[in-house]
């Protein structure tokens, strides 16, 4: 009995992503400063990105805005142009139904499902005022770190940055108790009806001209063409592109038709990868 | 979604906690149910003990241990007035209305953003992260990232493609001539390498960009913009071996230039740099004009590449400027001088096997060859949002001389051929928006072309068909071809959100003059050989057109659709042979793509042409002109005309997560033509003279290829295969045969990364191709396997090593096989205290001096030994300008 309730309970849900996965309007951004010491061998040489959470009633998606303004500078001088929708690394998040998607591009876009997880917050009674918006403090155990949140409840979204979220207010900040990865509020933006009509910030050519905008920031929708994977699936690809780029994608390149080249050239030395700094503090550890 | 279905979930919800106590209740707007709505309960000193959200039907439920007095619930949502109300004593269900509000929340504006610094998008690449210690030129580091190939020629490839452009710091410096770059720029003045996926130099066709091209730019480090860079390479080596090399090169942004001066005898052909690799305009392959009419014979060994065979002595200066008059114009120049002074020693021994008899002849020659070239490019490019402005002018000047030894049949001779070409090309391409939709655009091409080319040869070979059988001293054969050419068209483009359609006008012109002569020294009288070795044809070629293209494009499919009309008029005119043609037709030749995702992961791919095509001056010359000292090569027919079909169908599928990828396809081709060359072939001579006959040929083939990689064993598998089948007509010593052959081609590669020091790269192919004629008992086979192995070491006391192994088998029946394995190996150190690497490279460790290859076609087998450059140790050192 139980199972079978189970079944429909499960198939229920499924039917409820397939309702609420399609576009849902933004009705408002935040934005984070992104901190993080990818090696703990050089803690003064911390990865820093500035990152964008669009925020839609029943979905948010968290995404790098140096990422868009990479791609934006790229059209600017070369007209590149990118799909208007995915194609980026984001983290899709579905509040109602507690679902997690990522999409990664490695070759091709890959859109990798989580597995359902609730983050047990715990309440507390501080207080903080960032940037004027009044803020909670919460804490929790999540993937292997001490997580510390600030969130606003007098903003009404389920979201955070990164794969933070479950508070009852937007996460404005937050940080693991190490401090190694933090996620400070650079700024909150209503985005209205009028300004989601009107290209919002347009871009320029150096003489002042306006071109079509990358990345359309006012819809949150997930991205028709990407590859469905599970975590572990995707985990095991970008192992293995880790492991050996160039294999990686030769054997992509083989099977497409192109040529299977009989390499008689100079011979090049191995592709050994002398990276500076080392990647060596994912956000995600295993809990130990 | 049917209700019941939510009802059942929620009911499993409780049902699982229904340990506590479960608050239930709906909010609502008065009227509609509200989603997404948060709840909050708080306790009495205000602290959040439970929260949820409103669920579809504006249901929400929460669950705590008790009850207290005092707890608030707060409900809030966007759009809506805030609510809150204390929590009732009495277990009941909750009502809730919202009120609508217009209060939206406060924006927080945060004047210190944080600056953009560059992530990891998988489009740019840092070089730094692929660099290796022994890594110089970015063209080494390129190579290393994901989805980059750079082959033997240079050619940079991303995820299998052709790039169309090397830009530098976003300019095109080297005209796409992108070798000396790749090899020069050091990749520590690289900050970033961006790949830019759909590549549209022209700005005004950005908002509507349909461009499939691939292109990479080379974002240089701030210092490296400032600075003069450079390096210098000088080498030595055994036997009497020498390189050396100077590269330049500022990249400011008002000015760029890349120069180098280049000098080897090693085998590295510095011609090669040269190469373009981009795709040629489209006047060039209507200004159809032979390369050469004369040849003193082979110049490349087949089946191995060039840096085993070629012994040279050569000379390169490269220069490339680009000057920046502002954001939308620039001026470039590219120039080149080149020297080659190239040694070729071989035999041969040809076996055509005919119907009544066997044909057999042997050859030797000593050759030496000198190709002079001096090419100069401008090109003034105006971009602008608006409009684009581009006019190229070059000029390219080529000498050749050729000094050949030659012993056939035990018959001794010297053949000298002196060849010049010069040509003076002017394009210019002019196009403006005139509205967001529509464009106009137009093109103009002027070309002025000579080709003059000298062959001496004595003593006088053949005497019974030039001088009545009594020896003579020798022959001499003169070809001059001028050539204009022009080309203008008007185009127009209107584009809508998935449809563009181009619609073209224009008009083609191509003169021509054919003068030949072949002149008999017999003692020491001069004189020609006569009147059927003799052209003065003036040719004429006319063509007005109009074509119209439609191109579609949406998430499924891909289409085009090319329907180009001509009318095409051929004059020429053999005065002193009093023949003359005026031919005029009416040419349609459509061409169709599709491109349908089949899914997320698949697509098929369908191509179709038809076309018909007329031959050129090279088809209709009367006179016989002598090719080399074998050939004697005339016409005696209308004008050729061809029509082909082809049409071909791929599938392509992949399963990523897997990392497996294959394509599958099959192609037809059916070629008819009005001429046919006959040949007449003795053991002293081949005649080819084309003569009316109708003819056809019909193929088709099947390919598959697919690769895996085996995450395990870190290594990537490939397989493939294919299989074509052709027939054809072929007509000698006036027998007409018609042969069936086939060919089928396997092959695997094997990839494997043992660690981050060591990795092996191993491949295989089997070739065989077979024909037969029909009824006929003769015929051709012909198999070959090639099989190479390479080894990389790296960072092993400061050095790395790679080594490479090459086995080839080829195998003719009723013949030996042959076979040969090549070994080469390297070393490269970097010497830190004087910033400098030093290389040791041996080549060719087997010292193998000749080489025997079998070149196969229908009828024929051709032998031949050629002498190859044996062991050779090169110690260069290289140093960087800074």
């Amino acid at each position: 009995m139980i199972r079978s309730l189970l079944f429909i309970y499960v198939l229920s849900i499924i039917t409820l992503i397939g309702n609420a996965q399609n576009t849902q309007p933004v009705i408002a951004k935040a934005l984070y400063s992104f901190t993080h010491i990818i090696d703990t061998t050089q803690p003064d040489k911390p990865h820093t990105e500035s990152m964008v959470l669009l925020l839609g009633k029943k979905a948010s998606v968290y995404l790098s805005l140096d990422e868009i303004k990479q791609l934006e500078a790229l059209q600017r001088a070369f007209g590149h142009q990118i799909p208007e929708l995915g194609g980026l690394n984001q983290i899709f998040y579905f509040p109602d139904e507690n679902q997690l998607l990522t999409e990664r591009m490695l070759g091709s876009s890959y859109l990798v499902q989580e597995p359902a997880y609730k983050i047990s917050w715990t309440i507390t009674n501080d207080t903080m005022s960032i940037e004027g918006v009044s803020c909670l403090k919460a804490t929790a155990r999540f993937r292997g770190r001490n997580w510390i949140a600030w969130f606003a409840p007098d903003m009404p979204f389920n979201a955070g940055p990164w794969k933070l979220h479950g508070l009852p207010g937007l996460i404005v900040s937050a940080h693991d108790d190490k401090n190694e990865v933090i996620f400070s509020f650079a700024g909150f933006e209503n985005v209205t009806k009028a300004t989601t009509d009107q290209p919002k910030k347009e871009l320029k050519t150096p003489d002042g001209k306006s071109m079509p905008a990358v990345y359309n920031l006012s819809v949150i929708q997930l991205p028709e063409k990407a590859i469905r994977a599970s975590k572990k699936e995707f985990a095991r690809l970008e192992e293995a592109m880790k492991k050996d780029p160039h294999g990686f994608f030769q054997t992509q390149m083989a099977g497409s038709g192109s040529n299977i080249k009989t390499v008689v050239g100079k011979p090049v030395g191995a592709s050994t990868g002398t990276k500076p700094p080392e990647f060596n503090n994912p956000i995600e550890l295993s809990e130990n | 979604m049917p209700k019941w279905i939510l009802l059942i979930s929620l009911l499993t919800t409780v049902y699982i906690t229904a340990a506590q106590q479960v608050w239930e209740g709906k909010i609502t707007d008065g009227q509609i149910s509200l989603e997404s709505v948060s709840v909050v309960l708080k306790d009495s000193a205000g602290k959040i003990i439970a929260f949820t959200r409103s669920n579809n039907d504006g249901v929400f439920t929460f669950t705590i241990p008790v009850a207290h007095p005092g707890f608030k619930l707060e409900f809030s949502s966007i759009g809506y007035k805030k609510k809150t109300m204390a929590l009732p004593s009495q277990f009941q269900k909750l009502d809730i209305t919202l009120e609508e509000d217009a209060v939206r929340l406060k924006d927080v504006i945060l004047t210190d953003r944080p600056s953009i610094k560059t992530s990891g998008d998988t489009s740019t690449y840092n070089p730094a992260d692929f660099a290796d210690k022994q890594d110089r030129s970015i063209g080494d580091v390129l190579k290393k990232m994901p989805g980059i190939s750079v082959d033997d020629a240079g050619k940079i490839e991303y995820n299998g493609k052709s790039i169309s452009s090397l830009y530098i710091d976003g300019d095109n410096v080297l005209d796409n001539q992108y070798n000396i770059g790749t090899q020069a720029i050091p990749h520590t003045a690289v900050d970033r390498v961006q790949v830019i996926e759909k590549d549209q130099p022209i700005k005004m066709l950005r908002k509507n960009n349909r461009s499939e091209n691939v292109a990479l730019n080379l974002v240089l480090k701030k210092e490296a913009r400032i600075k003069l860079m450079g390096d210098a390479t000088i080498g030595a080596g055994v036997p009497e071996k020498y390189n050396a090399e100077i590269n330049t090169m500022l990249f400011r942004k008002q000015l760029k230039f890349l120069n180098a001066l280049k000098t080897n005898n090693i085998g590295q052909n510095l011609q090669t740099e040269l190469t373009r690799h981009d795709f040629f305009g489209m006047s060039s392959s209507q200004n159809h004009k032979p390369d050469a009419f004369l040849s003193a014979g082979s110049s490349t060994v087949p089946g191995l590449p060039l840096r085993r065979t070629l012994f040279n002595n050569a000379a390169l200066a490269n220069l490339n400027n680009l000057f920046k008059l502002n954001d939308d114009y620039q001026v470039k120049i590219n120039a080149a001088i080149y020297f080659d002074f190239q040694r070729m020693d071989y035999s041969k021994s040809t076996v055509i096997y005919l119907p009544d008899k066997t044909i057999r002849y042997k050859e030797t020659q000593t050759n030496q060859y000198r190709p002079q070239m001096i090419q100069t490019k401008i090109d003034f490019t105006g971009n602008a949002e608006k409009y684009y402005l581009k006019n190229s002018l070059s000029i390219h000047s080529a000498q050749g001389r050729t000094n050949s030894k030659l012993n056939t049949n035990d018959q001794a001779a010297n053949q000298n051929l002196k060849n010049e070409t010069t040509e003076f090309l002017n394009e210019l391409s002019f196009s403006k928006t005139l509205s967001s939709k529509n464009n106009i655009a137009f093109a103009s091409t002027l070309s002025k072309t000579s080709l003059s080319e000298n062959l001496y040869l004595n003593p006088g070979i053949n005497p019974d068909i030039f001088n009545h059988g009594s020896p003579y001293a020798g022959l001499a054969q003169h070809v001059k071809l001028p050539t204009f050419f022009s080309h203008e068209q008007l185009s127009f483009t209107h584009g809508n959100k998935n449809l563009f359609q181009t619609y073209a006008i224009g008009h083609v012109y191509q003169k021509q003059l054919l003068t030949s002569e072949l002149m008999k020294q017999d003692g020491n009288i001069q004189e020609p050989a006569g009147i059927d070795f003799r052209n003065n044809l003036s040719w004429n070629f006319t063509k007005w057109f109009f074509s119209s293209m439609y191109e579609y494009k949406s998430q499924k499919a891909d289409a085009s659709l090319k329907l180009p009309l001509s009318r095409n008029t051929y004059r020429y005119d053999d005065e002193k042979l009093n023949k003359y043609v005026n031919n005029a037709f009416i040419v349609f030749n459509p061409q169709f793509f599709l491109k349908y995702q089949t899914g997320i992961e698949h697509n098929l791919t369908l191509n179709y042409a038809h076309s018909l095509s007329a031959g050129n001056i090279e088809n209709i010359y009367y006179g016989s002109i002598l090719r080399n000292y074998r050939s004697l090569i005339a016409n005696d027919a209308p004008l050729s005309q061809q029509t082909s079909d082809m049409a071909s169908l791929t599938f392509n599928f992949k399963k990523a997560i897997q990392m497996i990828f294959f394509n599958l396809g099959t192609s037809f081709g059916n070629v008819s033509s009005n001429t046919i060359s006959s040949y007449i072939i003795t053991d002293e001579q081949e005649k080819r003279i084309a003569i009316p006959l109708f003819n056809q040929s019909k193929s088709w083939s099947a390919f598959g290829s697919a690769s895996k990689y085996f995450f395990d064993l870190s290594s990537t598998g490939s397989v493939k295969a294919s299989f074509s089948s052709n027939n054809m007509d072929q007509l000698q010593n006036e027998v007409l045969l018609k042969f069936k052959g086939y060919n089928i081609s396997l092959s695997s590669g094997f990839k494997t990364k043992f660690s981050k020091k060591f990795n092996t790269d191993y491949d295989i192919r089997y070739n065989i191709s077979r024909y037969r004629s029909a009824g006929e008992k003769i015929g051709t086979s012909f198999s070959q396997v090639q099989q190479q192995l390479m080894l990389y070491l790296s960072s092993l006391a400061g050095m790395d090593f790679n080594a490479t192994v090459q086995h080839l088998f080829s195998h003719q029946p009723g013949q030996k096989p042959v076979n040969y394995v090549f070994a080469d190996a390297g070393v490269r150190y970097n010497w830190k205290k004087m910033k400098a690497d030093v290389l040791l490279d041996i080549r060719n460790i087997g010292n193998i001096r000749t080489f025997e290859t079998i070149t196969q076609s229908s009828n024929s087998y051709i032998t031949g030994i050629y002498q190859i450059p044996g062991r050779m140790v090169v110690v260069s050192v290289r140093f960087l300008i800074r």
